[in-house]
C-alpha cells in the first residue's frame, strides 16, 4: 500500500486521451520519478495530481484520503501539497521571505511573541480590547471545565509545540537556511538568479509541510552546470525532511540519479514502474530501453538462453511478455553500451571512431559483418583507431520480440 | 543495417503539444452567471433600440435606410473611423515606441505631455481650433483634431508594453540581417500588438459615437442624423434606425479586434532594450511626440484663451458655484471608476482566463454601448429607470449608471490585458499553498492586475468628467457639472463667463491623465 | 458544478428580456411624486429649452412675486423634447418652455401636453400661438438674413430669399436645413408661394452648394468669422452675440427681408403645461406669468425678442409684428412640418 495510490486515472479532453488508464503507488518518503517525452502527459498527471485539472476517471488518494474519486474532487488548497512550478513562479510583489511565508497559516498571535499562561497578546483582543466583548472574554483567565461558548481567541498557555520556534518567522527562518538563502529573506524576486529563485519556489512548497510534495521539471530551465549540483542538494534536502515527492522530467540521468523509484511513461501510459537499476538494466521494451540510456541494437536468433548475434552466441534474457519463443526465432536483442568490453578472443571488431568523454569514451568498431557496436570503454584501455581488437558481452543480453 | 545507438526519441511530441497541461477548469458558474449581469446592464441601450425599432416597423426602416442621405452619412461615418484608427494606431505607436527607446532629459514631461490630450473633450478641441482657423471643416479637419485628441488610447498602453517587451528576439532578427523596422515588425510588434489593437478599438468606437467635434467642424455623420432625427423631427424610431447602423459596425469593429488579438505567449527574455539618446534625429522625436498635444491642448486652449480676452463681459467670477460644479464633476466621476470597476470585472476577468463563444458574446456586449451617442445612451436609461426603478430616476444612481453603461468598455480592454498578463502559474501555486479561490483572486491575481485595473478605473473617471448629453438628460434637476455649466454658456456665446468652467475642467481632467502616464507595474521594488 | 453554456444563456437572456418586459407593464402605473393632480402645493418643476442665464433671473423674480417654488431643468429644446417622449406620463415636469413650436407641435401631438385655459392663449394673437390650446407663445423671432460686413454693404444684400439660387452665391451663403426655424421658414415658403415653387427653391439651393450648419449660431459664427458671406437665422442670436463680444465688434450685420417674403416669417418660443398637471395652479400662475406684461418687458429688454401681448412696445429698430405673414401659418401643424421634411429629404439636405 502506498502512501500515495493513483488508480486508473483518466483525463481526457474531448476526443483526445491524454492520461489512459494511469495507476501508480508512492511509498511515504520516497522520490518518485515521472520520466517521459514531451508531450507524454506527465504534467498532465502532475496537475490532476494536484487539483489542478479535472479527471474524467480514476481515483487517487494521499494518506488514506480520497482526494480525486468518482463524487470527489477536493479543490487544490484542500490536498495539502507543494507545487514547484518549471520557472519558479515567484509572487513579483513579495519579497523572498514574504514568499516562503504564503502558504503558512497567519496565526493570532504575533510572530515575536511568547506568551505566559493566561496573558493574551494585544492582537488578539482587538483594537477595543478593553471595551469589547471578544476583548473581554480574552482577558478572562482559563478556567477548566467551564462550558464557556468560547470566543475564538481563548488564550492557550505555551506547550512545547507552541514555542517561538514554531512561530512564522522561525519558520521562514528555517526554511530559508535550509536553502541556503537566509541572507536574501528581503530581497525581491527579480534580483534572484535562476537557482536560488528555485530554491526559493522549494522552500515556499516545504513551509506548510504538505504531505505530497509535486515538482514539475523543476530542473529544466537552469543551466547544466548548475541543474546537476542543485539537483542533488534538493533530493538530499526532501530526502532530508522526510517528504514523499513526485518529481516529473524529461530528463533520464535527473530521473535515475535522484529518484527512488521511476515511472517511464509514454503517450498517456505508465509502461514500467521500478526503481531506476531495474528500469535501466531490465526495460521492458525496446522503446523504454533506448529512452533511458544509450543501446546497441543487434539481430539475433533466439536459442533458450543464448542469442546468437553479430557478437557470437551471447547469454541472454528473456524480456518480452509471453514465454520464451521457441528456438531459432528470430529476436531483438539489445545491449547497454557499458556491456560491451574488450577481451582476448576471436571476435575481431576494427575500431573506427572514438568519442572522447574524458572518463570514458564511447567507441565505435564495426564487425566482420559490417554492423557498428558502440561500447563504453575506460579510458586507460582505449585502443587506437583502426587497431583490430576482440569484444566480449559481460552481462546477459535482453532479448525482445521482433515485433 | 548498422546497429545505432538511438538518442531519445520525441516522435510523439507533435502529436500531444497542445495536451501540455493547458486543460482547466472550465469557468466557474457564478463568474458566468456576475459577467452575464454585467453584460446585460451594457446591453440596456440595445433593448431600447429594438424596442423603438421594432415600433417603427419593418417599412419605415427600409425607407429610412434606403435614403441616399443615410448611405451617405454611413459612409462618412465609416471613412472617418477608418481614417482616425489608422492614423492613432500609427502615430500612438510611433510615439511610444520613441518615448520608451529614446532616452530625453525630461521624459517624464514628454509622458505627461502624450497624456494631456486625454483631459479636453473633443468639442472643446474643435472650439478651439475654430477660434484660429473659423473656416475649418470637413473630413480633413475633423480627422486631424479627432486624431490629436484620441492619440493617447494607443500612446499609453503601447507604452506600457514596450516597457514589457522582450528585447531578445528584436537583436536576434538584427543579427540575423534585418533592418531596425524590419526587426520591429518581426519581433517586437507581435508582442505588443494587443495592446495596440485594443486601444485601437477604443479610438474606433469613439469616432464612432463622437456628436460634438464633427458638429462643429461639419462634417456630417452618422451621430449628426441621429441628432437631426430627435432635433428636428421629434421622430425617435428614426433616430434608433441610425444608432442601430452603429451598433452594427461597433460589432463589425469588435468581432475584427478579437480575431487580431491572438495572445502571443509571455517571451521569456528577461532583457529590455536600453534606452539611448536622441542623436541627430532629437528634433524629429520631438515633433513626432508632440504632435498630439499641440493640436489637442495646446491650440484649443490658446483659442479659448483668446476668446476669453475679446469677451467683454468678462464677468464677476461666481466662486461657489464654480467649486460646486468641481465637486460634483469630481465625485460623480469617482462613483463612476468605483461602479464601472466592479461592473467591468467579471467580464474582464471571464475573457482574461477563459475562452468560447460565450466569453466572447458577453465581452462584444460590453462593448457595443461605447459606439453610441450620449443622447441615445441617455433616452435608453430614462425608458430603462422609468421602468424598472422609478425611484431612482432623475437621481444621481442612474446618471453613474449611464456613464458605467458609456464607458465601461475603457475599462475592460485595460483591466483584461492586466489580468491576462499574470501568469496563471502564480494562481496555481497560491492554490496549492492553501488559498481558497477567492483569496488567490483577492492576494494574487487582483493584487499583480492592480495598474490595469487602476488605468480602467482612471479612463473612466476621465470620460465621466468630460460627458455632456447623457449628463444633461440624467442629472438631478439642480445639479450641474462642469460640462454641463461650460455648456450653458457657451450656448449664449458667454466666453467670458465659460472660460473659467473650461480651464476647471480641463485641470481636473488633467490630474488623472497625469496619473495614468505614471503608472508603472507592480515589481517590488526595493 | 459546472453550469452549461445554454443555461447561462438563458439567465442573460431572462434577465435582459425582463428589463424590456418591464418596460411594457409598468408604463401604466406610473405616476411620479411629483405630477400629482389639482395640487397647488407652491411648487412646481419646469423643463427649460431656454438658457439659464437668460431665464433664470426671470424665475428669481417669479418666485419672489408670487412665493411658488421653481425646480429648474435646463437643456436644449431638442433634448429635453426628446426626453419627455420618453417619459411619457412619468415625467416629474409641469411646464415645458420651448424655443421653437416644432417641439412644442411634436409633444402635443403625443397628446402630452393639457388644453390651457382660454385667458392665457387669448393674450396672445393667432399665428403666434397654438391652434389647439395645447401651448402659448411667449415671444417671437424674426427670420433675418445675416451678412458679413466687409464683404457686402447693406445695399448689396439681397432683399429676398430667392436671390439665393442664383449661381453667384454658390458656396458663399449658409444654412441649418436640421433646424426646427429653417424648417418652419420653408414651411411658410410652402404655405405661402406653393407646393411647385418651394420644391423648385429647395432644389435650387441644394444645388448652389449651401454651407450646411447645426443651428442658428454655427451659421451666426460663420458669417462673424467670413467664412460665408450671408446666412439665415433668427435676429436673437445676433444680439446675444453683441451683448457678449460688443456690437461694434460684430462683423455680421442684419438684414430685415421685406414683409411678405417667406424669409421674413417670425418663429416663436412658447410654453404648455404637461398633461399630469391639468390642475397645478402653479404651474398655470407661471405659464400666465410668461405671458404678462412683467415677463414680457423682460424679454425685449434682455434679449430684444418680440413681445406677443399688445400692449408691449417691440424692441427698437425691429419691424412691426402685425407687418409679418404669420397669420396665414400653423407653425406647429405636425403635418406640414412632416412634409417640410420629406421636402428637405427629397434633395438630400437633411
Amino acid at each position: 500500500m502506498g502512501w500515495v495510490v493513483i488508480e486508473g486515472l483518466r483525463v481526457a479532453y474531448g476526443d483526445t486521451r491524454v492520461l489512459d488508464d494511469v495507476t501508480l503507488r508512492i511509498p511515504r518518503g520516497s522520490l518518485v520519478a515521472v520520466l517521459g517525452p514531451s508531450g507524454c502527459g506527465k504534467t498532465t498527471l502532475l496537475r490532476a495530481v494536484a487539483g489542478l485539472l479535472p479527471v474524467s476517471a480514476g481515483t487517487i488518494t494521499v494518506g488514506g484520503r480520497q482526494v480525486t474519486g468518482p463524487g470527489v474532487q477536493r479543490a487544490p488548497e484542500k490536498r495539502g501539497m507543494g507545487w514547484v512550478p518549471q520557472d519558479a513562479s515567484l509572487f513579483p510583489h513579495l519579497s523572498v521571505g514574504e514568499n516562503i511565508g504564503f502558504g503558512l497559516p497567519r496565526t493570532r498571535q504575533t510572530d515575536e511573541l511568547y506568551c505566559e499562561p493566561g496573558e493574551v497578546p494585544r492582537r488578539a483582543a482587538g483594537l477595543f480590547g478593553r471595551f469589547t466583548w471578544r476583548g473581554r472574554a480574552a482577558r478572562a483567565p482559563i478556567r477548566e471545565n467551564v462550558s464557556v461558548h468560547a470566543p475564538p481567541l481563548t488564550p492557550v498557555p505555551l506547550t512545547p509545540e507552541r514555542s517561538p520556534e514554531n512561530s512564522r518567522a522561525s519558520r521562514i527562518t528555517e526554511l530559508a537556511t535550509l536553502v541556503g538563502l537566509a541572507e536574501l529573506v528581503d530581497r525581491a524576486p527579480a534580483q534572484l538568479s535562476g537557482g536560488q529563485a528555485q530554491r526559493v519556489s522549494l522552500a515556499r512548497a516545504l513551509a506548510p509541510r504538505p504531505e505530497l510534495i509535486l515538482l514539475d521539471e523543476p530542473f529544466a530551465a537552469l543551466d547544466p552546470l548548475l541543474r546537476s549540483a542543485l539537483r542533488t542538494e534538493v533530493a538530499a534536502l526532501l530526502r532530508g525532511q522526510h517528504n514523499t515527492s513526485l518529481l516529473v522530467t524529461h530528463d533520464q540521468e535527473e530521473a535515475l540519479s535522484l529518484a527512488d523509484f521511476v515511472a517511464v511513461m509514454r503517450g498517456g501510459e505508465i509502461l514500467q514502474f521500478a526503481t531506476p537499476a531495474e528500469i535501466y538494466e531490465r526495460p521492458i521494451d525496446p522503446w523504454v530501453a533506448s529512452f533511458v540510456g544509450d543501446t546497441v541494437e543487434l539481430g539475433g536468433a533466439w536459442h533458450d538462453g543464448i542469442v546468437d548475434c553479430d557478437l557470437g552466441r551471447v547469454p541472454a534474457d528473456w524480456m518480452g511478455a509471453e514465454a520464451a519463443p521457441p528456438g531459432g526465432t528470430p529476436v531483438r536483442v539489445l545491449l547497454r553500451p557499458e556491456w560491451v568490453t574488450l577481451t582476448e578472443g576471436d571476435t575481431p571488431a576494427v575500431t573506427t571512431a572514438i568519442a572522447y568523454a574524458g572518463h570514458d569514451a564511447l567507441v565505435s568498431f564495426e564487425l566482420p559483418t559490417g554492423v557498428v557496436v558502440r561500447a563504453r570503454i575506460a579510458a586507460p584501455d582505449l585502443p587506437r583507431v583502426g587497431a583490430s581488437v576482440a569484444l566480449r558481452v559481460r552481462q546477459h543480453a535482453l532479448a525482445y520480440p521482433r515485433t | 543495417m548498422t546497429a545505432l545507438i538511438v538518442p531519445p526519441p520525441t516522435a510523439d511530441a507533435a502529436a500531444t503539444r497542445k495536451a501540455q497541461g493547458r486543460y482547466r477548469f472550465g469557468a466557474p458558474p457564478w463568474l458566468l452567471v456576475l459577467a452575464a449581469l454585467a453584460a446585460a446592464t451594457a446591453a440596456i441601450p440595445l433593448v431600447y433600440l429594438v424596442v423603438r425599432t421594432g415600433e417603427a416597423g419593418l417599412e419605415e426602416l427600409l425607407a429610412t435606410l434606403g435614403r441616399p442621405r443615410v448611405l451617405s452619412l454611413t459612409v462618412n461615418t465609416v471613412v472617418l473611423a477608418a481614417a482616425v484608427t489608422l492614423s492613432c494606431l500609427v502615430l500612438g505607436t510611433i510615439c511610444a515606441w520613441i518615448l520608451t527607446r529614446i532616452r530625453f532629459s525630461f521624459q517624464r514631461t514628454l509622458l505627461l505631455a502624450s497624456a494631456l490630450p486625454l483631459a479636453v473633450p473633443s468639442y472643446l478641441a474643435a472650439y478651439g481650433w475654430l477660434v484660429w482657423f473659423p473656416s475649418l471643416n470637413g473630413f480633413w479637419a475633423s480627422w486631424f483634431v479627432m486624431t490629436a485628441v484620441c492619440a493617447p488610447y494607443v500612446t499609453l498602453p503601447v507604452a506600457a508594453a514596450l516597457r514589457g517587451a522582450s528585447a531578445d528576439l528584436e537583436s536576434v532578427a538584427r543579427t540575423l540581417g534585418r533592418g531596425p523596422l524590419r526587426a520591429f515588425a518581426a519581433a517586437t510588434w507581435p508582442q505588443i500588438r494587443p495592446a495596440a489593437i485594443a486601444g485601437a478599438l477604443l479610438v474606433c468606437l469613439y469616432t464612432l459615437s463622437d456628436f460634438g467635434l464633427v458638429a462643429m467642424l461639419r462634417f456630417q455623420t452618422l451621430t449628426w442624423g441621429i441628432n437631426a432625427a430627435y432635433g428636428a423631427s421629434f421622430d425617435r424610431n428614426q433616430a434608433a434606425l441610425l444608432a442601430l447602423v452603429l451598433v452594427v459596425l461597433a460589432l463589425v469593429v469588435v468581432a475584427g479586434e478579437r480575431r487580431s488579438r491572438r495572445q502571443v505567449d509571455r517571451v521569456p527574455g528577461r532583457s529590455t532594450m536600453p534606452a539611448r539618446a536622441p542623436g541627430r534625429a532629437g528634433g524629429v522625436y520631438l515633433t513626432m511626440l508632440l504632435v498630439a498635444p499641440l493640436g489637442g491642448v495646446i491650440v484649443p486652449v490658446f483659442g479659448l484663451l483668446s476668446r476669453l480676452l475679446e469677451a467683454e463681459t468678462l464677468r464677476a467670477m461666481d466662486v461657489p458655484r464654480l467649486i460646486g460644479a468641481v465637486g460634483t464633476t469630481l465625485a460623480l466621476a469617482l462613483a463612476a471608476a468605483v461602479v464601472a470597476v466592479l461592473v467591468a470585472l467579471p467580464i474582464a476577468a471571464l475573457a482574461a482566463r477563459y475562452s468560447g463563444r460565450f466569453v466572447v458574446v458577453i465581452e462584444a456586449i460590453g462593448f457595443l454601448g461605447h459606439a453610441l451617442p450620449g443622447i441615445v445612451v441617455g433616452l435608453s436609461l430614462v425608458f430603462f429607470a422609468l421602468a424598472a426603478v422609478p425611484m431612482f430616476y432623475q437621481t444621481s444612481v442612474v446618471l453613474v449608471f449611464a456613464y458605467v453603461v458609456l464607458f465601461m468598455p475603457r475599462a475592460i480592454g485595460s483591466m483584461r490585458s492586466g489580468i491576462a498578463a499574470v501568469p496563471s502559474s502564480l494562481s496555481d501555486v497560491a492554490r496549492t499553498l492553501g488559498l481558497s479561490p477567492v483569496q488567490t483572486w483577492w492576494r494574487v491575481t487582483a493584487r499583480l492586475a492592480l495598474p490595469g485595473i487602476a488605468i480602467g478605473a482612471l479612463l473612466v473617471a476621465i470620460s465621466a468628467m468630460k460627458e455632456l448629453p447623457a449628463t444633461l438628460l440624467l442629472r438631478p434637476t439642480g445639479v450641474s457639472t462642469l460640462a454641463t455649466e461650460l455648456w450653458s454658456r457657451t450656448a449664449l456665446f458667454e466666453f467670458g463667463a465659460a472660460a473659467p468652467y473650461a480651464a476647471a475642467l480641463v485641470l481636473v481632467a488633467m490630474v488623472p491623465a497625469a496619473l495614468l502616464s505614471g503608472i508603472r507595474g507592480t515589481k517590488k521594488e526595493l | 458544478m459546472r453550469i452549461p453554456l445554454s443555461l447561462a444563456a438563458l439567465v442573460a437572456g431572462v434577465t435582459v428580456f425582463a428589463l424590456a418586459g418591464c418596460a411594457e407593464t409598468a408604463e401604466p402605473k406610473q405616476s411620479s411624486s411629483a405630477s400629482a393632480e389639482a395640487v397647488a402645493d407652491g411648487a412646481f418643476t419646469l423643463y427649460s429649452g431656454r438658457d439659464e442665464a437668460l431665464i433664470q433671473p426671470l424665475i428669481d423674480k417669479f418666485e419672489k412675486d408670487s412665493g411658488i417654488s421653481v425646480d429648474v431643468r435646463y437643456g436644449k429644446t431638442a433634448e429635453l423634447g426628446a426626453l419627455l417622449l420618453e417619459e411619457g406620463e412619468a415625467t416629474p415636469a409641469q411646464v415645458f418652455l420651448a424655443q421653437d413650436a416644432g417641439a412644442l407641435g411634436a409633444l402635443a401631438n403625443a397628446g402630452l401636453f393639457a388644453t390651457l385655459p382660454k385667458e392665457t392663449t387669448t393674450a396672445v394673437p393667432a399665428g403666434f400661438t397654438s391652434t389647439d390650446d395645447a401651448w402659448v407663445g411667449v415671444t417671437g423671432r424674426a427670420r433675418v438674413i445675416a451678412y458679413d460686413s466687409k464683404a457686402l454693404t447693406a445695399t448689396e444684400v439681397p432683399s429676398s430669399v430667392d436671390a439665393f439660387t442664383d449661381a453667384s452665391w454658390a458656396g458663399k451663403f449658409g444654412i441649418a436645413p436640421s433646424n426646427a426655424s429653417f424648417q418652419a421658414f420653408v414651411t411658410a415658403y410652402r404655405v405661402l408661394n406653393g407646393e411647385a415653387a418651394a420644391d423648385d427653391w429647395v432644389s435650387a439651393i441644394a444645388a448652389n452648394d449651401p454651407v450646411i450648419f447645426d443651428n442658428n449660431r454655427g451659421v451666426l459664427a460663420g458669417v462673424n468669422d467670413g467664412v460665408i458671406e450671408a446666412g439665415l437665422i433668427n435676429h436673437y442670436y445676433w444680439f446675444a452675440q453683441a451683448a457678449e463680444t460688443g456690437e461694434a465688434n460684430m462683423r455680421a450685420q442684419l438684414y430685415y427681408p421685406e414683409a411678405g417674403d417667406a424669409g421674413s416669417i417670425v418663429n416663436v418660443t412658447g410654453a404648455g403645461l404637461l398633461a399630469g398637471a391639468a390642475g397645478d395652479a402653479d404651474a398655470l400662475e407661471f405659464i400666465n406669468y410668461l405671458v404678462g406684461k412683467d415677463a414680457q418687458q423682460y424679454f425685449v429688454d434682455e434679449t430684444y425678442e418680440y413681445p406677443l401681448i399688445a400692449g408691449i412696445e417691440a424692441p427698437a429698430g425691429l419691424p412691426a409684428l402685425d407687418s409679418l405673414v404669420n397669420s396665414k401659418l400653423d407653425l406647429a401643424d405636425l403635418d406640414t412640418l412632416a412634409d417640410t421634411q420629406d421636402l428637405l429629404a427629397k434633395h438630400g439636405l437633411i
